[in-house]
């Protein structure tokens, strides 16, 4: 579905010196330096994934988007989509694929949503039949009905961001490139949002290429992952092996009766008793989980145990962090 | 055409969705058309009745209010909406809609003229109507003449537009550009004062620029003048043409220019 080969793409920015002096010095000597944003990128997306872009800030991942949707050229590097050039794909090629930046709307902002949705139709060239089953589940998955006569303007962000998830599925787009869809909404809404996608990724097989910063978002809806740093690949995926890569700890929790002190049986593991509650936290390094498990049925009365999973959160700040490369 | 249509009529109703703006933004400029009659009234009141650069009064009224009629097709508002678009970011979206980028422009820009278009053709007819014994009537064959004349000189200025607009890719000073598209077009176009009046040095380097065939020119051939650029009818449409294919290429290299080296607002 999306493979880039060597993909690379350089902007050529403006260096301006500090302070007045420099401002002025600018005006007369403009000093040009390359920035390299996305640099020899290659990776590959199987139709009907959800792949996860991770980055920090300035790693490259909406120049990635812009060029894998047309709208960019690289600098050098080769990428396709559906097997074609996305740059030269045109009309057709955008009719087969969605669109969402989180910051910025596709909703045409002054006519009620429903206008816009109406206006797809015809941009799409969508027939009547197709366009009523999409649009009915759009507007029952995310409780669309109360916004409909809205004009975009007139909506919060969360109901904006809603009605603009909504009208990119109007299309059944066969891939989906969603850039930071969750930024600045709450709880409510972006659970809304995730709960939709995973579940228009299962049943309708649309391909979900994300970007979020929101690390809950890249857990509940994708299945791979590739990590950007200073616009360069550390790791392509899935995204539980990203997870058992770098997590260092994992964490069992237990009520009930100790019956025999469990340090004996794991010494290299932290304990913490919380009245009937024990968390061990084992190094992953030392121990399976297998063994933990053992050693907690042969100390304890079980009456309830958890086992915690590892967490996104902790992987991404221990990579940034740069506790490893992959 | 379904395509342009519908977003033509997206743009229509956007315009006619907030009645006050709308209204506002209507309305608005025909302040600016009294001030020019009562500047002219004084001029001509001066010349006690004499010719203004060959200009008589009643072909000078006919003009400031012909010449109102067509500058204000585009308010300031209508006319930047792809440079704010492209400032802030949101020319993203049109970047992924499967329409190509010049037709939903021109589309949305029709949508924005075609609705002030109707109401400043009211105030033509309205100022023919009332004041018409003090004015220079147009001739049926001069009319006949100068509607194509008119279409051409629209899209020249659309395309003038949209080439400005995209040269917003490649700085982020949006108003300084706008300000001076806007100070071109009212000056060279014979907005502001009529090519006619302009000294002759000046009057030849206006003719070697677009602008007075987005203006000064149709409205010439409406009153039958003589047209600044001497040619006839077939010659006029020729060059407003040739202005408008000038404008389609430097539109493909702006275009293509910023996608290659394109950063859009916000990553």
């Amino acid at each position: 579905m999306i493979e880039a080969r060597e993909l690379r793409k350089v902007y050529k920015v403006n260096h301006k010196q500090p302070g007045l002096k420099g401002a002025f010095a600018n005006l007369f000597h403009a000093e040009w330096e390359q920035k390299v944003a996305v640099d020899g990128l290659s990776f590959q997306m199987e139709q009907g994934r959800a792949l996860a872009c991770i980055g920090e800030n300035g790693a490259g991942k909406s120049t990635l988007i812009k060029m894998m949707i047309g709208i960019l050229t690289p600098t050098a590097g080769e990428i396709r989509v559906f097997g074609t050039d996305p740059r030269r794909g045109g009309r057709g090629y955008l009719r087969r694929i969605g669109v969402v930046f989180g910051q910025k709307t596709n909703l045409w902002t002054d006519i009620p949503v429903i206008e816009s949705y109406q206006a797809v139709k015809t941009l799409y060239r969508l027939d009547e039949g197709m366009f009523r089953k999409n649009y009915d589940r759009v507007v029952e998955l995310l409780a669309l009905q109360p916004l409909l006569s809205v004009p975009a303007r007139k909506l919060s962000l969360g109901q904006r961001m809603r009605a603009d998830i909504g009208m990119v599925f109007l299309h059944s787009p066969e891939l989906l490139f969603l850039d930071e869809p969750t930024i600045g909404l709450d709880i409510n809404v972006k659970h809304t949002i995730r709960t939709f996608l995973r579940q228009m990724n299962e049943e309708t097989g649309t391909g979900i290429f994300l970007t979020s910063h929101d690390l809950d978002d890249i857990d509940e809806i994708c299945d791979d992952a590739i990590v950007l740093s200073g616009g360069r690949l550390i790791y392509d995926g899935t995204l539980d092996q990203l997870k058992h890569r770098f997590v260092q700890d994992k964490m069992i929790q237990v009520t009930g009766k100790q019956e025999r002190d469990i340090r004996s049986l794991l010494p290299l593991a932290r304990i913490i008793m919380e009245g009937r509650v024990v968390k061990i936290v084992y190094p992953v390094r030392e121990y399976s989980s297998a063994e933990v498990l053992a050693a907690v049925s042969g100390c304890f009365a079980i009456e309830d145990i958890t086992i915690e999973e590892p967490d996104i959160d902790e992987v991404v700040s221990r990579i940034f962090a740069g506790e490893g490369m992959l | 055409m379904r395509t342009f249509w519908k977003l033509t009529a997206i743009s229509m109703q956007s315009h006619l969705y907030y009645r006050t703006s709308f209204f506002i933004n209507l309305l608005s400029p025909v302040a600016l058309l009294g001030g020019q009659y009562l500047l002219w009234a004084a001029l001509y009141a001066q010349q006690e009745g004499g010719a203004i650069g060959g200009m008589e009064r009643a072909e000078m009224f006919t003009y400031i209010l012909l010449a109102f009629a067509m500058s204000n097709l585009l308010n300031w508002a209508g006319e930047n909406t792809l440079a704010r678009e492209i400032k802030t970011g949101l020319v993203v979206a049109r970047c992924v809609r499967p329409a190509f980028f010049l037709t939903q422009y021109m589309a949305q820009m029709l949508g924005t003229l075609l609705t002030q278009g109707a109401v400043n053709l009211l105030l033509v007819f309205a100022g023919f109507a009332c004041f018409g014994k003090y004015m220079t009537v147009p001739s049926v064959s001069a009319l006949i003449a100068f509607v194509p004349c008119l279409l051409l000189a629209v899209a020249l200025r659309l395309l003038m537009i949209d080439v400005f607009s995209l040269l917003c890719f490649f700085t982020t000073g949006y108003l300084g550009i706008a300000w001076t598209r806007a100070a071109l077009f009212d000056f060279f176009s014979g907005a502001m004062i009529p090519v006619a009046l302009f000294p002759g040095w000046l009057k030849t380097a206006a003719c070697c620029t677009p602008f007075p065939y987005m203006l000064q020119v149709p409205v010439a051939v409406l009153l039958g003048q003589e047209t600044m650029a001497g040619f006839g009818m077939p010659g006029i449409y020729g060059l407003q043409i040739v202005w408008i294919l000038v404008f389609l290429a430097l539109h493909v290299i702006l275009y293509g220019l910023a996608r290659r080296n394109l950063t859009i607002a916000g990553g």
